[in-house]
């Protein structure tokens, strides 16, 4: 993997705390054909920083979160924890391992046990990782993780039926970071709340990070929300990645095609200027009508993009800097692509004139 | 109504602007174990032909409750409705299933969230949607096998002619959800009611959908009530939008001039609290706390607890829904102070 440089948010030398390695899931489809679920991904995160995957269904990255959570044992790849390779852990190594990985799922609804009151859901897990809360000080933790998550502290008592997906989610938090967890992988963990909801929980999580200084990986489809909180995007396409840099990087440059509709669909609350946007990059049955096209020879993304040539159909363009790009793209075209700016939508580049002033800036 | 009856604009007669549905006072209430709930309470429009009007709200706002109401879905639910729900002159409120079925689908069709699991998996497409057409709209078979097509045409499905013997699970969620429009329209309804139908899909998939029922709509005249609890999905679809909280509509009006100019603190706080308002995490301002699930429970103003306005007077009476600008009523004592910014 290209070493991202200009890293912002942390200091030089700082290591990883989570590293993935050429890591590949191949599951067996129907009739014994392969499903490349995630085929060669390497990602970093570090402290206190935010890495967001961002894709569509079937790009990978609930598969490759689960990885992450050694809930399934990846085909082959190394991940790293500190250093440590984590797929070459005993069973006892694995529990310690998933103390410091911590997971927030989409559903609120479906992660809590529905029967449990608050308190009971926020210190099973303590039951299980023992010595991380001594006994004594359950109820007192549990009061500092309640008001740490903006929950009165009569919720305790109360089993989640009651509460709201917002409240709900809050207490999947609690439970998370009261294992004081060194990374969080959350996958679309408010895209199950109403909109005016998500700021809240957004910016709890937001504000635990920067007081925990926790990793966070940060599954969404959502391009107008991981705009506003992370500081390294890594976009993938079924089972690859496409195109990644710093969040500034890939708003304000996209260098794939893919990257750029993914812009184009995102929520938006300006009025459509329809100018700004090019409807061949956007074509909406075009994006649509889901991959059919055979991903072992070619581009993956040939059959929904605007750009295609005949070379794409014989080469697999790979993740790579491209003259004139200031972050890693696979795409054949992929100066050309960032050079067209073809967008200016909420989530888009603030301004297409930024390609201009910005393009040749390292 | 004739199948062979033109599509397009014909329905928009411009010598006879009268409504085609006009909801007066309606309200809903619900029998639980906790009480009974008023899920609905006074809410009031009306839509043209070619109209297309967003309920938006949170959940438990009364949104999509107020769009099952009119094609009387939630009697089966136990719901008890009051007022009056008027399409094409005839008041739709008191009408038994029966009644009911024969406007459901021909003259008023609904797509929802989960329509595209609805589907049947062990019949073709194409089975299906001619179905429809043969039963209900009269079609001889090798009518309906055409009118499928430029259906499924029409909702952008590629390859059609190859594609209509293929079954739901051959087709994305997206795809599905294009074959459950195609069905919704196939009997060229004059009202579509479309309840959260993206919600489950992937942002690209969604974009296309919104377009496709927007022109859809435009094409063919019929009017569109679309349930989003998402600022910029209504933006997509409607021209104009009702804003319902606590089973009330709080501020109603053109799209464009709601979102420029809102004049309820809550439509001013939805805008403030969306992911696409922002640039950084630090500039999303969320709205405090959580609606009520009884509406009755909160005094005066419903908003008042959470509103950051609020004086003393929201909590004693409600305000009531009054024109703030001509066609855009809001529901606040303070309309004017935030329509002007000067509060």
């Amino acid at each position: 993997m290209a070493r991202i440089e200009n890293t912002i948010a942390t200091a030089p030398g700082d290591e990883p705390v989570l590293r993935v390695d050429d890591l590949h899931m191949h599951f067996k489809g129907r009739h014994g054909s392969q499903v490349r679920a995630v085929d060669g991904v390497s990602i970093e995160v570090r402290r206190g920083e935010t890495l967001a995957i961002v894709g569509e269904s079937g790009s990978g990255k609930s598969t490759l979160a689960r990885a992450l959570m050694r809930l399934i044992d990846p085909t082959s790849g190394r991940v790293y924890f500190h250093g440590q390779d984590l797929l070459a852990l005993r069973k006892g190594q694995v529990r310690e391992l998933r103390r410091n990985i911590q997971m927030i799922f989409q559903d609120p609804y479906a992660s809590l046990h529905p029967l449990q009151t608050t308190s009971e859901i926020v210190t099973e897990p303590w039951r299980i990782h023992r010595g991380v809360v001594p006994r004594a000080d359950f109820s007192r933790r549990v009061a500092e993780l309640l008001s740490q998550v903006g929950l009165p502290q009569a919720y305790a008592s109360m089993p989640p039926a009651r509460l709201s997906g917002g409240e709900r989610q809050r207490i999947a938090i609690a439970r998370a970071i009261g294992l004081s967890p060194e990374v969080l992988v959350l996958d679309e963990p408010v895209s199950a709340l109403d909109v005016s909801i998500q700021a809240q929980v957004i910016k709890l999580l937001m504000r635990l990070q920067q007081e925990l200084q926790m990793a966070y990986v940060f599954i969404s489809h959502d391009l107008a929300l991981v705009r506003l909180i992370a500081d390294h995007v890594v976009v993938m396409y079924r089972g690859r990645i496409v195109e990644q840099g710093t969040a500034e990087e890939v708003y304000s440059r996209p260098a794939h095609p893919y990257t750029q509709a993914l812009l184009a669909a995102a929520p938006s609350l300006e009025e459509e200027d329809e100018d700004a946007i090019d409807e061949k990059a956007t074509d909406p049955v075009l994006l649509d009508r889901g991959p059919s096209v055979d991903i072992s020879v070619g581009c993956r993304f040939r059959d929904r993009c605007w750009r295609r040539e005949a070379r794409c159909d014989t080469d697999d363009p790979r993740l790579v800097r491209h003259e004139g790009v200031d972050h890693d793209a696979a795409c054949h075209f992929a100066g050309e692509v960032a050079r067209s700016g073809i967008l200016n939508n909420g989530a888009g580049p603030a301004r297409v004139t930024m390609t201009t002033t910005e393009g040749g800036a390292r | 109504m004739s199948m062979a009856q033109s599509v397009g604009l014909a329905h928009a007669d411009e010598t006879l602007p009268g409504p085609l549905l006009r909801v007066s006072d309606l309200n809903v209430s619900f029998t639980t174990e906790r009480g009974t709930v008023r899920a609905v309470q006074g809410v009031d429009f009306s839509l043209r032909a070619g109209e297309s009007l967003a309920l938006l709200g949170e959940s438990g706002s009364g949104k999509s409750v107020t769009g099952k109401t009119i094609l009387g879905l939630t009697g089966s639910q136990g719901a008890r409705v009051r007022g009056e729900i008027v399409f094409d002159g005839d008041n739709l409120v008191g009408w038994d299933e029966d009644r009911l079925n024969r406007v459901r689908g021909t003259d008023i069709a609904m797509v929802f969230q989960d329509s595209l699991d609805s589907l049947n998996p062990v019949f073709s497409v194409g089975a299906q949607i001619t179905e429809t057409l043969r039963v209900r709209g009269g079609l001889s078979r090798e009518d309906a096998r055409a009118r499928a097509l430029t259906l499924l045409r029409q909702v952008g499905i590629p390859d059609a002619e190859q594609r209509l013997g293929d079954y739901p699970y051959q087709f994305s969620g997206g795809m599905r959800q294009r074959i459950c429009i195609a069905i919704a329209i196939a009997l060229k309804p004059r009202l579509l009611i479309a309840d959260e139908p993206t919600t489950a899909l992937d942002v690209t998939v969604q974009a296309g959908i919104l377009d496709l029922i927007r022109s859809l709509q435009q094409e063919t005249g019929m009017a569109l009530i679309f349930v989003t609890h998402d600022l910029s999905v209504a933006r997509r679809v409607a021209d104009t939008v009702a804003v319902m909280y606590s089973g009330r509509i709080v501020e109603t009006g053109a799209i464009r001039e709601l979102f420029r100019h809102p004049a309820h603190p809550y439509t001013e706080a939805l805008l403030r609290s969306h992911p696409a308002a922002a640039r950084h995490w630090e500039e999303l301002a969320p709205i405090g706390g959580s609606a009520p699930d009884r509406a009755d429970q909160v005094s005066g103003c419903r908003f008042h607890p959470r509103c950051p306005i609020a004086r003393p007077e929201c909590a004693e009476s409600e305000p009531a829904l009054l024109d703030i600008r001509p066609g855009h009523p809001s529901r606040c004592f303070f309309a004017e102070e935030v329509l002007n910014g000067t509060y």
